[in-house]
């Protein structure tokens, strides 16, 4: 069993879309469960390098290691979670196609062993993005497409460059290899490649000061993207952003300098959200704050930290899935994403789920966010970082502040309408809520499984 | 006398010059034009600069290009290193791929909004 | 993950607590809010039960969250946006405390923490960072912001939890970390002197406002506030009489809190009002609940024949056997001056002259007596028996490493100063309660009775039926001449945090419209962002 599956298939799948006409709903969640299995058979038997072509320097290999498969397990299953949300509903030949594409793409993120090869999956998962957003087809999908080709479009030149750097200086495209030889160049057009693949790969992770293109985007897309967007998309390039910094073994200043990145990265979004009457926008301006805390936690170099750093991304992404389809419930029903539809609407599941949503991203226990936040913070306790615990701890006050005031309109006596959701919605996301409680109440499996992802990553560019 | 024209780290340098001198207009056209379609072709144009400094970068006077034919079977030493070249040709297709989709989005756009200004896109924002 | 241990301290207040929610319980049974309260006592459980913090903290922020959801059912945005704003700032202020804690020493059990591990600086950190957390769930100045509001406008019943058990959280707190496991010999004694005229500022401040209020549950707040503070000084001693003094008006409190909530949710009840200048002259149809809040006054107060006389008496000899002499003077103005609020709530309640018709009224369900009489009964055993109380806590100096206090009898509380004897005074007090009711009772008979409650003809006035007769309601309206008093009233922290919340919320206004720039803006800044980068990194 090969790791280009996990690329291939999708897309093959993708091509064959005339002949499977009406039932693309069922060869969809299909295609992506047997990608789930063939991803748990590769448990036992990391690490893997797979070499697909010629020799060097040519080769493209695809290296699977516990992160990697980590991330592609967690895609896939967020990946079957949304398809099983959707199933009642027909599925457009786009949302086939672009969903294919999405898992194949960020797949190929992840397992990919080669910095071009990274590059080739990096502009196939922004033309799925791009698309993913323009799929409403009115006037902001279009305006928030447009908007996102232009900043993804510098991204890539910044990549490029700094891809065309490193080859130039190393004269290899292999990971590993730059792993190695990074240190041999001179350090000033270290400095280059370095500043220009963290704007290139920072724009799409989302980090502060590159991050302000992100929430128009959430406001021109349905809910249901802004959720693969948040959920999949953004971790990805998280995921691949400190990947590559911690392969390339760049120093303590550099990455202190990332952590402060994303200590402005979360106050600004906070701060932002609290005066924001959009819910989409304040969805999209918590994303960003917790792609804050993850740049805050994955920087600290702690294996603690990044313990909780990985749980945080299984919780954030549950969480964020659970809530934009929520949201969604809200949006269609009342054709309004503006904040005051939290105070028309009667419905003490909604309530619940907003509230199990919340609260975890707040890190209140007993829920899975509070796991994550205290590893972080204990991680960066211990590393004696304490500016970042305080940091962390008054930015989250904030955000406290606007997430309790929609659950404080859920309360209000004012006139409102009952929501209808269908039974079968209400078991798909009432069990991701569980499952953020379950993973409150007994989160060491996961824990465990997350302390080996973050000994992968610590250890990474060491073969 | 073109002879002294004819070496490889004057052929650099003039290339690195000219490709910055190319992905400055590109760069300031993407950030500054107002129309939709400029923008887009701007970076088109940025990215071409990037092209032409890589395989430039990777060029040496007195070499040939890495095509094998019946005859040449074996990549050889006198020829120029081929990944830059496979690189750059597989990122061509890609930004070929991504501007047509940004003409397609631009169309779309403008059907339905008559707008073809950067500045007057106002459907997102805080109070929509 | 969770780690447990039965202590007699954490018994101590998990008993009282669900004496507490068993006898409200059996007042309101819908079923939504049973199971906010079942998590509720749960989470209290697991707060005072945890062997490591971690347990600590889940039920510390399930109480705070469960409270909030109860108190979203009443109360306005505003209110539960201030209550929950400051009771997370508490929890997250206990969470910095807490992974400080375990990033210098790497464990969180209580057994296995040594705070001699712990450089001073970082020790103070935490102190501060857990006096920050006990300051706020108690409501000490300036923190205090969110109590009275939220214990105005939350559920009647739900404010007697709020008043009896939660404002206890951060007693509990403030034993267990300070005491047990800080342990007396690391702490500076500057930092404890701050918290002690906290503790007696803030039961001076508390009383006064109260006694100025015309509502009667923010009487009620303020008045839990001022006991809290008095609660706060005498632990900020730190030995084995300041924990005795301070267990005993915990106990105290929490059954005069519950019985005085329940009680004016019975008058709430029945009258539909809750302030004193719409009530007054109840004592003629409810004088079982005239009663029953004489009892919880003379409690509150802090006098002779009740139980809260013992614990006042703890309090002032503990401060006199360590001769803290002008924190001994302030508490005793301050409980000195909260006779007029207790004096204020039974009079204008209860005594006076009504104000409107009883026509509207309903009729009292018994349910909410049980509640009343629990505390009234443990209130006057506590006086019959003073040991009692002494007894219970001696458990708890033990396991803290303290010396158990030796008592004769249950009859008597003995202390290094003077001792007495509850029995014989609730004796005496009762034999001439009885003489006196007797010999007014055959007196009455021959007084006048007045027919309505207009009918004042006999003091030579006729009233309208818009003048309010009922003076009594404004007891502590003159207070503000005094010009120290007036300074306290016309103060209020609440400015201050007005501020900081302006300052967040413009700052987020600003902050937003980066987010709102043109894509191409936002090139260019990345753009000199690069270069700027650039010339740092080159440099």
């Amino acid at each position: 069993m090969s790791l280009i599956l996990f690329v291939t298939l999708p897309l093959l799948a993708s091509f064959l879309t005339p002949l499977f006409r009406d039932y693309l709903k069922y060869i969809s969640l299909a295609l992506h469960a047997s990608l789930l299995l063939l991803a748990f058979s590769f448990i036992g038997m990391l690490p893997i390098t797979e070499t697909i072509s010629f020799d060097s320097p040519l080769s493209i290999s695809f290296v699977l290691d516990s992160a990697s498969l980590f991330f592609v397990i967690l895609f896939i299953s967020i990946m079957i979670l949304f398809l099983l949300y959707q199933i009642k509903e027909s599925m457009s030949r786009e949302i086939f196609i672009l969903t294919n594409m999405l898992i194949a793409s960020v797949s190929g993120l992840v397992l990919s062993g080669d910095i071009f090869n990274i590059y080739i999956f990096f502009e196939i998962a922004s033309i799925t993005a791009y698309i993913l957003t323009s799929l409403n087809r009115d006037k902001k999908a279009y305006s928030g497409a447009i908007r996102y080709m232009i900043m993804g479009s510098i991204a890539s030149i910044f990549l490029l460059m700094g891809i065309m750097s490193i080859y130039l200086n190393i004269g290899s495209l292999s990971l590993v290899t730059i792993a190695d030889k990074f240190s041999t160049i001179d350090s000033s057009t270290q400095i280059l490649i370095l500043i220009s693949l963290f704007i290139g790969f920072g724009i799409k992770a989302e980090v502060f000061p590159l991050n302000f293109w992100v929430v128009d985007i959430y406001q021109a897309s349905s809910n249901r993207v802004n959720a693969l967007f948040s959920s999949i998309l953004s971790k990805a390039y998280i995921f691949l952003f400190f990947h590559i910094a911690y392969m390339l073994h760049i120093d303590q200043k550099l990455m202190w300098f990332l952590a402060t990145m994303g200590v402005i990265s979360f106050a600004v979004a906070e701060l932002s959200a609290l005066s924001s009457r959009d819910t989409k926008r304040i969805f999209a301006y918590s994303t960003l704050g917790q792609i804050g805390v993850l740049f805050i936690a994955l920087s600290s170099g702690d294996q603690k930290a990044l313990t909780g750093a990985f749980f945080l991304i299984v919780l954030h992404s549950i969480t964020k899935l659970m809530l934009f389809l929520s949201l969604d419930i809200l949006n269609t029903q009342f054709g309004s994403s503006k904040i005051d539809i939290f105070s028309r609407f009667r419905s003490t599941f909604l309530v619940i789920l907003f509230a199990i949503g919340f609260l975890s991203l707040l890190g209140i226990p007993p829920l899975g966010g509070f796991i994550a936040k205290i590893a972080i913070l204990e991680g960066l306790a211990y590393i004696q970082s304490y500016y970042l615990v305080g940091a962390i701890l008054i930015i989250s006050l904030v955000e406290a502040v606007y997430f309790f005031r929609l659950l404080g309109l859920t309360q209000k006596d004012t006139q409102r309408d009952p929501v209808v959701i269908s039974l079968y919605h209400k078991i798909i996301l009432g069990s991701m809520a569980l499952f953020i409680v379950y993973l409150g109440l007994f989160p060491e499996s996961l824990l465990a499984i997350c302390q080996s992802v973050a000994s992968s990553l610590l250890g990474a560019g060491h073969v | 006398m073109f002879d002294s024209f004819n070496q490889t780290p004057f052929l650099h340098t003039a290339i690195t010059i000219g490709s910055f001198l190319i992905l400055a207009i590109g760069l300031v056209g993407a950030l500054t034009k107002k129309n939709l379609f400029k923008i887009f072709i701007s970076f088109a144009i940025a990215e071409t600069a990037l092209f032409i400094y890589f395989i430039g970068m990777h060029f040496e006077v007195g070499k040939v290009a890495p095509i094998l034919t019946d005859k040449v079977t074996q990549f050889s030493t006198n020829m120029v290193d081929p990944v830059p070249q496979a690189m750059i040709l597989t990122t061509i297709v890609i930004a070929i791929a991504v501007l047509a989709l940004s003409l397609s989005f631009i169309i779309n756009y403008f059907k339905l909004t008559n707008n073809m200004e950067v500045d007057k896109m106002d459907e997102l924002g805080e109070d929509r | 993950m969770f780690s447990f241990e039965i202590t007699p301290l954490g018994s101590l207040f998990f008993g009282l607590s669900a004496i507490v929610f068993i006898s409200l319980y059996l007042i309101r049974k819908e079923s939504k809010e049973l199971l906010l309260y079942t998590i509720l006592l749960t989470s209290l459980g697991f707060m005072f039960y945890a062997h490591d913090f971690v347990t600590l903290f889940v039920g510390w922020e399930s109480m705070t969250w469960s409270s909030y959801f109860i108190i979203t059912r009443k109360a306005t945005i505003k209110t539960t946006q201030k209550y929950i704003i400051f009771n997370l700032g508490a929890g997250f202020a206990l969470l910095g405390a807490i992974v400080l804690i375990y990033g210098a020493t790497g464990t969180l059990y209580y057994n296995e923490i040594d705070f001699s591990y712990i450089s001073p600086a970082l020790r103070v950190v935490i102190y501060i960072l857990v006096f920050i957390t006990i300051f706020i769930k108690s409501g000490i100045v300036p923190f205090h912001y969110w109590v009275v509001d939220t214990y105005e406008e939350s559920d009647h019943l739900f404010s007697a939890i709020l008043s009896a058990i939660i404002s206890k959280a951060g007693i509990f707190l403030f034993i267990l970390f300070f005491i047990q496991i800080v342990g007396t010999q690391y702490i500076e004694s500057q930092l404890l002197d701050i918290v002690a005229w906290l503790g007696v500022i803030t039961s001076i401040v508390a009383t006064f406002k109260a006694i100025s209020q015309d509502s009667i549950k923010r009487l009620l707040a303020y008045s839990s506030i001022a006991q809290i503070g008095y609660i706060i000084t005498v632990l900020s001693i730190l030995n084995g009489s300041a924990v005795e003094a301070g267990l005993y008006h915990v106990t105290i409190h929490i059954f005069v809190k519950l019985l005085l909530f329940v009680n004016i949710a019975s008058i709430i009840y029945i009258t539909g009002r809750s302030q004193f200048s719409q009530l007054g002259g109840l004592i003629y149809k409810y004088p079982v609940l005239f009663f029953l809040l004489l009892i919880g006054i003379i409690a509150l107060a802090g006098m002779p024949p009740l139980g809260g006389f013992n614990s006042k008496f703890l309090i002032y000899t503990t401060l006199l056997e360590e001769k803290r002499a002008l924190l001994l003077v302030a508490i005793m103005f301050s409980s000195a001056s909260a006779f007029l609020y207790c004096f204020k709530l039974i009079y204008g309640i209860y005594l006076g002259q009504p104000t409107h018709s009883s026509d509207e009224y309903k009729s009292l369900p018994k349910s909410f007596y049980i509640a009343q009489f629990i505390g009234a009964i443990v209130l006057v055993t506590l006086g019959i028996f003073p040991s009692l109380g002494i007894a219970i806590s001696n458990p708890i100096l033990i396991s803290l490493g303290f010396e158990p206090t030796v008592y004769r009898t249950l009859f008597e509380l003995n202390s290094s100063f003077a001792s007495f004897n509850g029995g014989m005074i609730m004796l005496v007090f009762v034999v001439v309660f009885i003489t006196l009711l007797i010999i007014v009772s055959s007196i009455k008979n021959r007084a006048v009775k007045s027919r309505d409650r207009l009918d004042i003809s006999y003091c030579g006035e006729v009233p309208k039926e818009e003048n309010n007769l009922h003076y009594g309601y404004g007891i502590g309206e003159e207070l503000g001449r005094i010009g120290f008093i007036r300074a306290i009233l016309s103060n209020s922290v609440a400015p201050y945090w007005e501020q900081l919340v302006t300052i967040t919320r413009d700052s987020s206004v600003l902050l937003k419209k980066v987010y709102s720039l043109t894509v191409q803006n936002i090139g260019l800044l990345i753009v000199i962002f690069f270069t700027i980068l650039l010339f740092i990194g080159v440099r």
